[in-house]
């Protein structure tokens, strides 16, 4: 049967690729990113291919400086890419037009920055609770009290991010990315600040989650045991990604 | 000690070596500030005026027959008095025959100086007419203006027509110089006591003390983590609040020189185009003879001191900052202690308790901005009024002279407040792009985005201009207070808030393209570039 599609929805199937199979959430092409310095120049992201599936869990490792936070901000559509195309659920986010984009950040992409980024005049339970502000989105009304006391900061909800530690703003900032129950999560060393313990607790509610909303998780990581626990393991090095094999 | 003066004066000249832009425009913004003063200051004495403005009907001439020598310098060294003549006939036997006295004054002038100019005409008995004297009292200017007409042709000893003193002129005329000698000595004695002269300083003050402190609250945000890594390294506050003003102060200092050639070459263009109308020689003013040193000097002490104290303030605001906040250059935001998270965010379906939120507990900083804004806005108002005053009086030669004189002036002031306050904006707004990019991260549409911070600029500027009508208001009043001779009329209610609501659409004039233009600037310049540029990790 063929619906009337509106305005908005042709506009959208524009940007749409349809021969990217539809299990694959998330497929990058020939991404590249040079960072010009004068006169010479940084490949920081060099021509990476990528595809992952629905519901798969992929860490990226790699030494500090290697990329990998350039190429995770490109793929959440965060940074511009000097070449090369990123397509989530089959559309090319960067021809995107970003009123579209914006709406697919707000509804289907969480991201954990690896230095938080809260809003500092918020107290933590605002600043949680600022994604559904945007979308509009309170289907999960029930959904924040869960996630705060899994993640155990129930009890600093009304603190500001600056009278918070490095590792509960981390979890305020797991829990802002994870309100909406997004489709997709990129996550930057979201256990960076935290003790082994807590770094544990927080993988495991991320696989929760996952496994709950058969959510999409792609995750930079220095931790081999943390990586370990992936569907795939990614290597970066100099800008260049390679999947580690299976042994 | 002496060690660490060393090292803070080595600081202070790399900064400005390699930020000589953020120097240049500090000092640029003090020369316009202190040239407009020195313009004003000028104009305010009359000796000085009567050179470069046309006898016209407005003026008055009196005069005073057979005084003697000393009586003659101390009229022609009121600062009131715009021109003196010795009119001097002898017979032919060289006996003389004609001892006559002609001061050329406006009545406006006069009033200016109150006490004192009626001390002098009751000492010289310079009205012979009692309507003159009554008018005077009562500061009826139109009577003054119908009497002087009314005898326009007529003889009369005092008060004499412009015809036939302009006749009598060509005859056995000296020009007594009653120029930059009284201003000088006036200056120091009685002028600068005179309220008027104050109101002046107060609102030129004003406005240098609150551009400074925007100018130096931008470049103390740019600076915080250099400043928080010379604290770690065992600068102590009071040295880093040295190191800050010192920067404002010499920007105010090598403006001073710039301000006097400034003043100068605006003087000799302005002869250049009136010279006609004013029957003056450009070419005959030299620097010192169109600015008088006093008034150089005034000025220059006076706005310096301003401006360090605008500076001061700004540091005194960051004063309490941890060094480990200047490190992280955080203390821009001031984030107002919060108990609780607040109920009208869990209540409240969209993004404008945000805005709400925000300006409440950023409160300090909202405070700030706002009133140095506002502080600075009525020197600009003043001049609008200068000019709005001479447009009406355009009929008069004499209007279109000091509509000129006062645009010169006006040019540098409205040039200079609206930068600032479009510098001020942007800066503002550029302080918060890394929070407006969590916002786009978590998929906020930038129309959306826009709106949000137009709609707190709108509160923003409308909160400025309501407090600058007020303070202006509050200047003006009191030196029209201040000032010897009462106004003829008070205001009646209605009459005070139509002039309040005029100055309101005139500040709103000003600030409100100012401020959204800031805020368009520093919005393009984020939504150009990528998200991630305002959040930058670093690890
Ligand atoms: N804005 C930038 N300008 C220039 N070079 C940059 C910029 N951002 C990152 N880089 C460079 O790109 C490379 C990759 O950085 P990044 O992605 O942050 O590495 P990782 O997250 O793997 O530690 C580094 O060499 C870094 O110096
Ligand atoms: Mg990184």
């Amino acid at each position: 049967m063929q619906t009337k599609l509106t305005k908005a929805e042709r506009k959208l199937n524009r940007f749409h690729n349809h021969e990217i199979p539809e299990n694959e959430v998330l497929v990058a092409r020939e991404l590249t990113k040079t960072y010009f310095q004068g006169d010479y120049h940084i490949k920081a992201v060099d021509n990476v291919f990528l595809r992952v599936r629905r519901g798969e869990f992929v860490s990226i490792v790699g030494t500090s400086g290697s990329g990998k936070s350039t190429l995770l901000h490109m793929l959440a559509g965060l940074d511009t890419p000097t070449s090369g195309q990123v397509f989530l659920d089959g559309y090319d986010i960067h021809s995107m037009d970003d009123d579209q984009f914006s709406d697919f950040r707000a509804k289907k992409i969480g991201f954990i920055f690896q230095s938080f980024h809260l809003l500092p005049v918020l107290t933590a339970k605002e600043n949680i609770l600022m994604p559904q502000k945007i979308s509009g989105d309170t289907r999960y009304p029930s959904y924040f009290d869960t996630l705060t006391r899994m993640l155990k900061i129930d009890d600093r909800l009304h603190h500001l991010p600056s009278e918070l530690s490095g590792g509960q703003r981390q979890r305020v900032a797991a829990a802002r990315a994870l309100i909406n129950k997004p489709d997709i999560l990129f996550a930057d060393e979201p256990t960076g600040n935290l003790d082994r313990d807590s770094a544990g607790e927080l993988i495991d509610l991320l696989l929760a989650t996952r496994a709950e909303l058969g959510q999409t998780l792609v995750m930079v990581t220095h931790d081999p045991a943390v990586a370990a626990r992936a569907d795939r393991i990614y290597h970066m090095e100099n800008g260049v990604l390679r999947e580690q094999k299976p042994e | 000690m002496k060690q660490t003066m060393k090292a803070i004066r080595y600081f202070l000249l790399r900064d400005i070596r390699t930020r000589p832009l953020q120097f240049l425009s500090s000092v640029l913004v003090a020369m316009s500030a202190i040239t407009a003063l020195m313009l004003m200051l000028l104009y305010t004495e009359a000796a000085w005026r009567a050179r470069v403005m046309p006898d016209h009907d407005q003026n008055y001439h009196f005069v005073v027959k057979n005084l003697s020598y000393s009586a003659k310098n101390e009229i022609a060294n009121q600062p009131w008095a715009q021109a003196c003549y010795e009119i001097l006939e002898y017979d032919d036997d060289g006996n003389l025959i004609r001892d006559d006295f002609r001061i050329r004054v406006t009545w406006d002038e006069v009033w200016r100086w109150g006490d004192r100019a009626w001390e002098i005409f009751d000492k010289y008995d310079m009205w012979d007419n009692r309507a003159y004297r009554s008018a005077y009292e009562y500061n009826y200017d139109y009577i003054l203006e119908k009497l002087q007409k009314r005898y326009y042709n007529a003889e009369v000893v005092n008060g004499q027509p412009i015809t036939t003193s302009a006749e009598l002129a060509t005859k056995r005329e000296i020009v007594l110089k009653c120029g930059n000698t009284a201003f000088i000595s006036d200056t120091i004695n009685s002028y600068t006591f005179q309220p008027e002269f104050f109101g002046n300083l107060t609102v030129f003050g004003m406005f240098l003390a609150a551009v400074m402190a925007i100018l130096s609250s931008e470049r103390y945000k740019r600076q915080m983590r250099e400043y928080g890594t010379l604290r770690a390294l065992g600068l102590r506050r009071r040295q880093l609040i040295a190191l800050h003003c010192t920067h404002t102060a010499l920007s105010s200092v090598c403006a001073i020189p710039l301000a006097a050639g400034f003043t100068w070459g605006i003087v000799d263009l302005y002869l250049r185009l009136m010279g006609d109308l004013v029957h003056a020689d450009p070419a005959a003013m030299t620097l010192t003879e169109s600015i008088p040193l006093p008034i150089i000097g005034w000025c220059s002490l006076w706005m310096t001191v301003l401006s360090t104290v605008g500076s001061l303030v700004v540091c005194l605001l960051y004063r309490k900052f941890p060094v480990i906040v200047l490190l992280r250059g955080e203390g821009t935001f001031q984030v107002s202690f919060v108990s609780k998270t607040s109920p009208a965010f869990e209540d409240s379906p969209d993004l404008s308790v945000y805005n709400r939120l925000y300006l409440l507990r950023t409160r300090k900083s909202q405070i700030f901005s706002v009133a140095v804004i506002a502080i600075m806005m009525p020197l600009p108002l003043m001049y609008m009024g200068f000019l709005i005053d001479d447009v009406f009086e355009l009929q008069y030669t004499d209007a279109l002279v000091s509509f000129l004189y006062n645009l010169f002036q006006a040019i540098f002031i409205f040039i200079t407040s609206v930068t600032v306050t479009v510098l001020a904006s942007a800066g503002m707004t550029d302080e918060r792009h890394a929070e407006f990019g969590i916002f786009r991260a978590l998929g906020i549409k930038r129309k959306r985005l826009s709106d949000a911070v137009n709609a707190q600029s709108a509160l923003r500027a409308i909160i400025v201009a309501v407090f600058a009508v007020v303070i202006f208001v509050i200047v003006t009043d009191s030196r029209l207070q201040s000032s010897a001779v009462t106004a003829p009329m008070e205001d009646t209610l209605p009459v005070f808030l139509a002039k309040c609501l005029l100055d309101l659409i005139g500040t709103a004039v000003f600030v409100f393209p100012s401020v959204f233009g800031g805020v368009r600037l520093s919005l393009r310049r984020f939504f150009r570039r990528p998200i991630i540029d305002a959040l930058r990790d670093t690890e």
